[in-house]
């Protein structure tokens, strides 16, 4: 009929228009990069400050997340708590019990917390949203069992995205020695105990820093790592625990009877003043006195907060003094030992998304991009030409990151660029180099090769599990501290040692021991899959 | 005036041992501000200080370049005016009524305040308090949790019970002076030593507080300055420590900037003692407020 | 001796009770007076009442994410966790020595201190020696605690330098648990001092002038003014101050124990914060240090309440 035909031409225009319409919006979609879709706004809680610099952006303008707003649209409003450790995790708790959670919280502040948190249902089960969404992470986590089973709860969910290390960074801790007296007096780099041994003598009685006094202390800070030698755990620099893995089994050091050994030996150097006799206590400011007074000779510590730290300012004082990486020392077996240096996983920090995010996929996408190569360095390195530039194939910090007026390169990294020190990735072997200087890189690289296989992997317990290895950890800690340092001092008789096995027994020593195998069963398991 | 012994020489010894005692107390504090103006490698070899080594401001420098210490400043400042006032008003009455022999139910009010400093519901029932009401990041939330100390509460009733006799009281009340009159024209200025005290104590209070702003306020730009100073100290020795990260040429700052720290955290209040202090060293005449 | 103070709670006749009276006493004085009161009132209500039902976390095996009452039930279970420990009486030992001691020693010097120096003539004089005074309140414990070591170092010390001049032997006294106390004491009198000299100078200053022009007339000499105008004219401050004090009794807090000891000192320096401390408040042991703030607690109250009576009975003045 005719009213119809007429109505039909304008129809089909306007469906026409419509349709161009339709593909003029999505062809300007279709322009950029697949991934990207509708922009996404996001909350988000994180353990940060600002620098102390004029121009010290927010936490969202870091330069890594100006990159994830070009690349997944995702914009996220931080809110931003700082403070010390302890009370950083009371924020968390009272976020948590406030009842309105962000998307995303950036530090869980311990895996078991995290844990805990997920398995009461405040944060969400990962594991498969990283399959599906995060490829690059997944394949990191099947090449790499040891980052899997870190991260694997007991009840076999992934709850927080986890910070991983690269071998290097893990080896930041270890032995130090001063080389420049090795070489005035004559000696190789002791490679055994017994080596050790006749250096610290002669250093003790040598005078190495010529001041004709003989206040030489051959080992200062504390004794701990030196009981390593003898293939067993001991509390210690970056080490809490007294377990070490041997055999494919977890074992308690003082309940093994190579620490019956390794005190006595403690003891004997302590009673020859070979060992600081006022490491107990001692404060940091007071080492920093020591060392400086060219006292020390040997120590324990990390090579960039000693080594590097103070090779530069022996080099400002103008004395000489140089530390260099000592392997660690080889003990009665033959073992050597490094259990200060981190595990591939680090138990204070990991991301997670939380119940009430409706986003969760889109985050997860954004988290994989800091696994992969790419977004390392944007979060490690930063901007090409403005942060580094490539020399010789290898990223190397420009001047504008690091010779800061005021900042050091970490800090300068954390103000502006990415936050390195807390979010979940992995950590670079080649960041973790161009924080040190030419000793400290070589202490990295003989640290890796001497560190052993004994430390105990973080380890994840069910909620009865905590409770009951934190009240027996209670007792045995307050115990252990004041026998190991007592025997080695001198003040609790050597003779005694069997009162002392016979009260670790009183404490439950053994079934503390028992929930760990339990624990790294479990673990061994989780690697396997 | 109070009048006082003429002997010299018991005069002379006492004013010798107190002075000795006195210089002797202060040796800390001035260890603090010689070792914040000197250079941390010297303060590092040699850490005993009777006075200041290679004198350099660079930690003093460091500190004012960030804006924040200025906004700590300031804020720190508006809570301890605000709050110290809340507090007087608040505790002068309460004080009052507590010290007030007429007083119906005063001992169960006194014990269930003594509860309080042992029974706490701890921090989350607080928090969520504090939210309920709505003075989430707000100035308030520094204030009200505060308003009163029992410690001070309990002083300022002892020293009205103390310092008010009855027969004032008595005379007050034959004069027809209402329980008010009584309480603005006669108490309050009888009681300037203890108000004195107070502001003091609260003052000192506020000017140190820094948890109660973590645990309530977001917004940055409303922190106190305790919250600040801590926060570079935590990062200073972050950087300095053991585990991590190695620091710049500038090293050691970290040394020197927590005494730089602290004597800009303490200087303001032992500049402003002096002038609070003269309320409690006159003596007040009573007998001239009678008549 | 002049009794300035007002009484505490006046007596009441039966016929006080009956309701036609208390609308009278109210309209008289009593409205005003609760009026004053309500501030203060508000304030314990709403800030210390109405979150008190947080107690119960000492009961729980408390997660924030299920707050307080959805978390699990467990009684009493943290509470012999911790009387089961075995150093639970050498915490609680320690907990009460070292307060005990402070108490002891630290509570009498600030009131000596303010009776000196309210002899002493000379305004300008008392004020400057009195703000040097304060001054060691302001120092943190962390600088303290640095200076003790620097101080007390067996090998480098100047305290030991002395000892060793003398012909003696160097003593480590920070860690030798003989000491301790000792240190921890005295660096406290130290520190508190002129602090907790200023209330006791305030007191002084409100005394009555007339009092001592009356005694000097009757040719009264210092010490005999001090003993019976000045003491008994600050005596209401000082037994509330002891009360207070008292009331403290279990509490050490943790921090300066913590700079100070170290696990060869823990015999007697261990103290029921520094041992919860230990224990891993990062794990968010919230449960377990609340139960044994709990005990601490009503341990102390009970010990004060004793107190309080007796007080009491000896003199006009308690704190309730």
């Amino acid at each position: 009929m005719r009213g119809k035909s007429a109505l039909r031409i304008p129809a089909v225009i306007l469906i026409l228009l419509g349709c161009a319409a339709l593909a003029a919006a999505t062809g300007k979609q279709e322009d950029k990069t697949a991934v990207k879709g509708e922009p996404i706004h996001i909350t988000g809680w994180a353990n940060w400050a600002p620098g102390p610099v004029k121009d010290s952006p927010t936490f969202g303008n870091l330069y890594m997340f100006q990159v994830a707003r070009e690349k997944f649209n995702i914009t996220i409003d931080w809110t931003e708590a700082t403070g010390s450790t302890a009370e950083v995790t009371t924020q968390l708790g009272l976020l948590v019990a406030s009842g309105k959670m962000p998307d995303l919280i950036e530090r869980i502040m311990t895996t078991q917390i995290g844990q805990d948190y997920g398995r009461q249902g405040a944060f969400i089960a990962l594991e498969d949203l990283i399959a599906r969404n995060a490829p690059v992470l997944s394949a990191q986590m099947k090449a790499n069992p040891a980052y899997r089973g870190q991260t694997v709860a007991p009840d076999g969910h992934i709850y927080f995205f986890p910070r991983l290390l690269e071998d290097l960074p893990r080896n930041f801790n270890g032995f130090h020695i001063r080389q420049d007296w090795l070489d005035k007096l004559g000696l190789a780099m002791p490679q055994t105990m017994d080596e050790l041994y006749a250096a610290f003598k002669a250093f003790r009685d040598k005078d190495p820093n010529g001041n004709g006094k003989a206040d030489e202390i051959p080992w200062s800070s504390n004794p701990y790592p030196l009981a390593w030698a003898f293939g067993i755990g001991c509390r210690g620099s970056n080490n809490v625990t007294d377990f070490f893995v041997e055999d494919g089994r977890v074992k308690f050091g003082p309940l093994d009877p190579r620490y019956r050994d390794a005190m006595t030996l403690l003891a004997k150097w302590y009673s020859e003043k070979l060992i600081d006799n006022e490491y107990l206590g001692l404060k940091a400011s007071a080492f920093d006195t020591k060392v400086l007074q060219d006292q020390v000779d040997a120590c324990y510590g990390s090579y960039a907060g000693y080594l590097t730290k103070y090779n530069k300012l022996f080099l400002q004082d103008r004395k000489s003094g140089l530390f260099v990486g000592l392997p660690a020392p080889a003990g009665p077996a033959g073992i050597r030992s490094n259990l200060g240096i981190h595990m591939e996983l680090d138990p204070a920090c990991g991301a997670a998304i939380t119940v009430q995010s409706k986003q969760a996929a889109a985050i997860t996408r954004m988290m994989d991009y800091f696994y992969s190569d790419e977004g390392r360095r944007v979060l490690y390195f930063g901007k090409e030409g403005e942060h580094y530039t490539m020399q010789g194939g290898k990223p190397v910090y420009t001047d504008k990151v690091a010779k800061h007026e005021t900042l050091a390169i970490a800090q300068y990294l954390n103000t502006y660029v990415g936050y390195i020190s807390q979010w979940p990735s992995i950590v670079p072997g080649d960041h973790q180099l161009s924080l040190y200087d030419k000793e400290g890189k070589e202490a990295l690289y003989t640290a890796a090769k001497t560190a052993g296989n004994r430390k105990i992997p973080i380890l994840q317990f069910t909620t009865a599990e905590v409770k009951e290895t934190q009240t027996l950890s209670r007792d045995l800690n307050t115990y252990i501290d004041e026998w190991l340092d007592g025997f080695i001092r001198g003040t609790k008789p050597l003779g005694d040692y069997d009162a002392f096995l016979d009260g670790l027994k009183k404490l439950n020593a053994e079934r503390y021991t028992a929930l760990h195998q339990t624990a790294y069963e479990r673990y061994l398991k989780a690697t396997g899959m | 005036m109070i009048p006082y012994g003429k002997d010299r020489v018991a005069n002379g010894i006492l004013a010798a041992v107190l002075g000795l005692m006195a210089l002797a107390m202060v040796y800390p504090f001035l260890y603090v501000m010689f070792a914040s103006v000197s250079d941390p490698l010297v303060v590092a070899r040699s850490p005993l200080l009777f006075w200041p080594k290679k004198p350099t401001l660079t930690s003093f420098r460091y500190l004012f370049s960030v804006n924040l210490v200025w906004i700590g400043y300031f804020n720190t400042l508006v809570y301890a005016v605000s709050g110290t006032a809340l507090n007087l008003v608040v505790t002068m009455l309460g004080g009052y009524s507590l010290a007030h022999p007429d007083f119906r139910g005063k001992r169960i009010f006194l014990f269930l305040i003594v509860i309080t400093m042992y029974f706490s519901g701890g921090m989350i029932p607080l928090f969520l308090v504090v939210k309920a009401l709505g003075l989430l990041d707000r100035r308030l939330a520094v204030i009200l949790p505060v308003a009163v100390s029992t410690w001070n509460l309990f002083i300022t009733r002892s020293y009205i019970e103390a310092n008010i006799p009855g027969e004032l009281r008595d005379a007050a009340e034959v004069d027809g002076a209402s329980e008010l009159t009584f309480f603005l024209r006669i108490v309050l200025p009888l009681s300037q030593a203890i108000l004195a005290v107070l502001i003091l104590f609260y003052a000192t209070g506020h000017w140190n507080s820094f948890f109660d702003a973590l645990l309530f306020l977001r917004d940055r730009k409303l922190y106190p300055l305790q919250v600040y100073l801590r926060e570079l100290l935590i990062m200073e020795t972050q950087m300095d420590a053991m585990l991590n990260d190695a620091v710049s040429d500038r090293a050691f700052l970290v040394l020197t900037l927590k005494y730089s720290i602290m004597v800009v955290a303490i200087l303001p209040l032992l500049v402003a003692f002096p002038f609070v202090q003269r309320y409690f060293v006159k003596g007040v005449m009573i007998g001239a407020l009678k008549g | 001796m002049e009794t300035t103070g007002g009484k505490t709670g006046s007596g009441r006749t039966a016929a006080a009770h009956r309701p036609g009276e208390f609308r009278r006493y109210l309209k008289r004085r009593g409205f005003l007076l609760y009026l004053f009161f309500l501030p203060v009132a508000l304030y314990y209500l709403v800030f210390h009442y109405v979150p008190m039902y947080g107690v119960i976390i000492a009961f729980k095996d408390f997660s924030p994410f299920l707050g307080i009452l959805r978390s699990p039930w467990v009684g009493f279970e943290h509470f012999l966790t911790f009387f089961r420990s075995i150093y639970f009486f050498r915490l609680l030992r320690n907990t009460f020595l070292i307060s005990f001691y402070s108490l002891l020693f630290g509570f009498p010097v600030p009131i000596l201190f303010a009776l000196l120096l309210n002899e002493l003539p000379g305004r300008r004089l008392r004020s400057i020696i009195q703000s040097l005074t304060y001054v060691p309140h302001f120092v943190s414990t962390v600088v303290v605690a640095g200076l003790l070591y620097t101080f007390l170092s067996p090998s480098a010390g100047f305290v030991n330098a002395i000892v060793t001049g003398l012909g003696g032997k160097a003593v480590d006294f920070l860690r030798e648990p003989a000491w301790f106390r000792f240190l921890y004491v005295l660096s406290g009198v130290w520190q508190q001092m002129g602090w907790g000299s200023i209330i006791y100078v305030a007191g002084l200053s409100a005394i009555d002038v007339q009092l001592y022009e009356a005694a000097d007339m009757d040719g009264a000499g210092r010490l005999r003014k001090m003993w019976s105008i000045s003491l008994p004219g600050i005596l209401p401050t000082i037994v509330t101050m002891l009360l207070l004090n008292l009331g403290r009794l279990m509490t050490v807090g943790f921090e300066k124990v913590f700079l100070l000891y170290n696990s060869a000192t823990y015999e007697t320096a261990d103290v029921i914060s520094t041992y919860v401390y230990r224990s891993g408040i990062m794990e968010q042991q919230y449960s377990f240090a609340a139960a044994v703030g709990l005990f601490n607690s009503v341990v102390t109250l009970v010990l004060l309440t004793g107190f309080n009576w007796i007080s009491r009975r000896m003199s006009e003045f308690s704190l309730w």
